[in-house]
């Protein structure tokens, strides 16, 4: 069950765009059935209506805060913050990006909602078929939370569904279903944090040999299309210029074909396994420290890549070797750009 | 030369300017052996070695890489190492998640006075090498050619 009553929040919301002190709303909205949303930007206390906040709330927001002020569509120079609904997992996100200065604190104005845990559609697909749950259902129901699991709300009944069967991989990891930093608590304040278990599936893969790893691995770059989908949607990926990507490398408005043709190339377009195997690797590495394990990449990969098992082992290392935990407060330093005497240095020869 | 029969290794050694490449330098004037698999970049700073040259090494067919600098305290920009070895702790975590054989890739501090120090990671580092065979994950190319040799008609 959450504490968030859907209408406080809807009023929070609206009380927000009213009174100006926000720009542009940020939250969800239904998507093409029951179990999806997708991210809704609200600009005036008269949208508000479309904004659900049910177990079908499964984007993490915090990449379109980095959207919003590379393309903002109110006016650029509005200052006033961005609201922004987030989870006791999203606030992660937001701290990464004030550690990164590429935001400030007052620039978003944060509404917390208690998520007791949200669906994972390839999980939900799956349930569909073996519960054989009509189409109807499936598109004129709304997902609720009820006692410990999900059912899902039709006009003739309720449908409850296995919580460890629908539920993302992250949710039953939860770690807390409130966020630490928020401006307005819509609900009550989660005060248990769970520290999160080692994830199973990064031990288990860790503990192979070098050619059965190479061949699980090799088996994913190869299926990788280099869409690019996974940096797009990242929250640490937010650089202007990529590494992997020559094309966003700043160039002068009077930059000739040949200097951009010349452009520093880490790695080609090609498809290479070889050449993807770069990208992921050097993506994943890229994530030491920033990493906050929404498993976004994980859900926009359109090849079902399992790109958490990288951003976990990452995430995994850094507590691991330097006891950091992504995310955890504003006031930590961002990973590698601090070094300490007593860092593990057995590697070395 | 301790030149291992069959598979010569390809190393590339990246060596900070102030200790490991004057350490390289001195293991060559003191007339210390040591295989001649390796070829050295150098760099200002073990630091200026992201990540990413490493990776880069791999697939341009490098079958090991070598980051060498000054140790611990001696850091010429003070906390070049430091910062080096900071970034090399989980970067070698992730090469052999992604199965890279942990001895690819090794790190190593030389100071300008060890030119026997510099000749012992040398050599110990390609003998093992050596065992491994050629580097085939990563480098672009080699798979394609199998392809293309596999699917031409006898």
């Amino acid at each position: 069950m959450t504490t968030t009553d859907p209408n406080e929040l809807r009023n929070a919301i609206r009380g927000l765009l009213e009174s100006k002190k926000i720009r542009t709303f940020i939250g969800w909205e239904q998507g093409s059935n029951a179990f999806r949303s997708r991210p809704l930007f609200l600009r005036s206390p008269d949208e508000v209506g479309n904004e659900i906040f049910s177990p079908a709330c499964t984007p993490c927001l915090v990449r379109m805060i980095i959207e919003d002020l590379r393309y903002p569509l109110d006016k650029p120079d509005d200052k006033r913050p961005l609201g922004i609904a987030l989870r006791g997992c999203d606030d992660k996100g937001v701290i990464e990006l004030i550690k990164d200065r590429r935001i400030k604190r007052e620039e978003v104005m944060i509404v917390g909602v208690d998520c007791p845990g949200t669906v994972d559609w390839t999980k939900a697909k799956k349930l569909i078929k073996d519960r054989k749950i009509s189409t109807d259902d499936i598109v004129n129901g709304r997902l609720i939370w009820k006692d410990r699991g999900i059912a899902i709300a039709t006009p003739s009944g309720e449908i409850s569904l296995e919580r460890e069967k629908i539920l993302m991989s992250k949710c039953l990891d939860c770690e807390g279903h409130t966020p630490r930093i928020y401006d307005v608590l819509i609900g009550k304040e989660d005060t248990k944090r769970i520290p999160a278990e080692p994830p199973k599936e990064v031990r288990e893969l860790e503990a192979r040999s070098p050619d059965e790893k190479y061949e699980f691995w090799d088996d994913v770059f190869s299926r990788c299309i280099r869409c690019y989908a996974c940096r797009n949607i990242c929250t640490y990926c937010h650089c202007e210029e990529c590494a992997v990507d020559p094309t966003t490398l700043a160039i002068a408005a009077d930059s000739i074909a040949a200097d951009k043709a010349n452009r520093p190339e880490w790695v080609g377009r090609d498809s290479t396994d070889s050449s993807n195997g770069f990208y992921l690797i050097t993506r994943a590495y890229h994530g030491t420290g920033r990493c906050i394990s929404c498993e976004e990449c994980d859900r926009a990969c359109p090849m079902r890549l399992p790109l958490r098992l990288l951003n976990r082992k990452v995430r995994k290392d850094a507590k691991e070797l330097f006891d950091y935990d992504a995310g955890k407060s504003v006031e930590d330093k961002p990973l590698l750009s601090e070094t300490c005497d007593n860092d593990p240095g057995g590697f070395i020869w | 030369m301790t030149q291992t029969e069959g598979h010569a290794p390809k190393v590339i050694a990246f060596l900070c300017n102030w200790c490991s490449y004057a350490g390289a330098d001195l293991a060559g004037t003191s007339r210390i052996q040591y295989p001649p698999n390796i070829r050295i970049i150098r760099v200002m700073c073990s630091a200026r070695v992201s990540p990413q040259f490493v990776l880069k090494a791999f697939l341009e067919g490098a079958d090991g890489v070598l980051l060498s600098g000054c140790h611990i305290g001696d850091c010429h920009y003070l906390k070049g190492n430091l910062s080096a070895r900071r970034k090399f702790a989980s970067f070698v975590n992730l090469l052999q998640y992604v199965g890279i054989e942990p001895q690819r890739f090794q790190m190593s501090w030389v100071s300008a006075s060890e030119g026997g120090k510099f000749a012992d990671v040398v050599t110990k580092f390609v003998n093992e090498l050596s065992g491994l065979g050629p580097q085939k994950k990563l480098v672009v190319g080699d798979r394609l050619d199998e392809i293309i040799s596999s699917e031409v008609p006898s």
